[in-house]
């Protein structure tokens, strides 16, 4: 039993700085400032809107985003507009697969104010684009949106 | 692909709501809906639906309360408080004519106004929508009966959280009260 114990604390003892050292690349990584431009859909009750979506990502975990949506010909709800700002914050930076929370405040119809949270999966794709989907609930009834775009630049700052 | 994840129509199909006012209080439930389903705000110019009234919409409340409004559906209006500036149906039990009495019931700057608009029987489903301009509030009950209500405030941006079916007045429900809304989106 104390050999075990012995062997294990070496083991400990030997990974933790090469543990140390990815943990140092990978915070040193992840400080990383970049533009985002996306074309945003989202389907709710009241039916599709889309849109333009340009980010700004802040240290690889946040992004802040400004939309500018308007609601699909087919519906008849006509001059159906929402202008907002959305704030995400993404779970595992360093994945291509992504988890991300984000919260949008926004009017509708510039009249109506509505906050709207939502639970996204982003995918980053080769050569710089990125493909998010995301999932709500709003006015009782499920909210969807997706996002497809490209990171114009990334300014990494590497050690 | 996501297109047709999106679509998914039946997602979207607008059940009739359950709402039920608990015997000896004022605010609704909502039932059978997820948690926070209540949590809502106006998102475009108009609150439209199709309610209805059961025979638990019967009650008497004495000759003091029963003349009491109760609330059906409705919204504050930009960033108000509801007792400050809002507008809703209101609702009452008519105990001559066995029928629900539908008023228009608003605040405006804290003032309580309300006006009688028609009379609906029990079990009717009627359609109710309260239509938002810049200088007024219309509210108009099956198409036909419409009562005008002007605006006063400045600025009209602003939330515009929804209010749902309370009973009071001051007195609370004499038992459960069930009302049944379903709503119009498009």
């Amino acid at each position: 039993m104390k050999k075990l114990v012995l062997i294990i604390m070496l083991n400990v003892l030997y990974s933790a700085p090469l543990l140390g050292q990815s943990f140092y690349r990978s915070i040193h990584n992840s400080k990383s400032v970049g533009l985002q431009l996306s074309n945003q859909t989202t389907r709710s009750i009241y039916g599709f809107k889309t849109g333009l979506n340009v980010g700004v990502v802040l240290k690889s975990r946040w992004n802040i985003s400004y939309m500018h949506l308007i609601s699909t010909a087919s519906f008849e709800i006509t001059n159906d507009a929402y202008q907002g700002v959305g704030i995400t914050y993404t779970f595992n930076p360093n994945s291509a697969l992504q988890l991300q929370s984000s919260m949008a405040i926004g009017i509708h119809n510039r009249q109506f104010i509505a906050v709207q949270p939502t639970i996204r999966m982003r995918y980053d794709l080769p050569t710089n684009l990125f493909i998010s989907i995301g999932f709500g609930r709003s006015d009782g009834f499920p909210f969807f949106d997706a996002i497809f775009g490209i990171v114009l630049f990334k300014n990494r700052v590497r050690r | 692909m996501l297109v047709s994840l999106f679509n998914c129509s039946e997602l979207y199909v607008v059940p009739e709501s359950h709402y039920v006012i608990p015997k000896g209080k004022h605010a609704s439930k909502l039932k059978g809906r997820f948690p926070g389903d209540k949590l809502r705000t106006l998102k475009r110019d108009r609150l439209e639906f199709r309610a209805r009234f059961d025979e638990t919409a019967r009650y008497n409340a004495g000759i003091r309360n029963q003349a009491d409004i109760n609330k059906l559906m409705g919204f504050s209006e930009a960033n108000s408080h509801h007792r400050k500036n809002s507008i809703r149906f209101g609702w009452r039990y008519d105990l001559l004519t066995d029928s629900i009495e539908v008023f228009a019931y608003a605040y405006e700057e804290s003032k309580r106004w309300y006006q009688r608009i028609t009379k609906v029987a029990i079990n009717q489903s009627v359609k109710y929508c309260i239509q938002i301009t810049d200088q007024a509030f219309y509210l108009i009950v099956d198409d036909a009966q419409v009562v005008e209500f002007q605006r006063t405030v400045k600025n009209k941006k602003g939330i515009y959280y929804l209010l749902f079916p309370f009973f009071g007045g001051n007195e609370v429900a004499p038992h459960d009260i069930n009302v049944y809304v379903e709503e119009m989106f498009r």
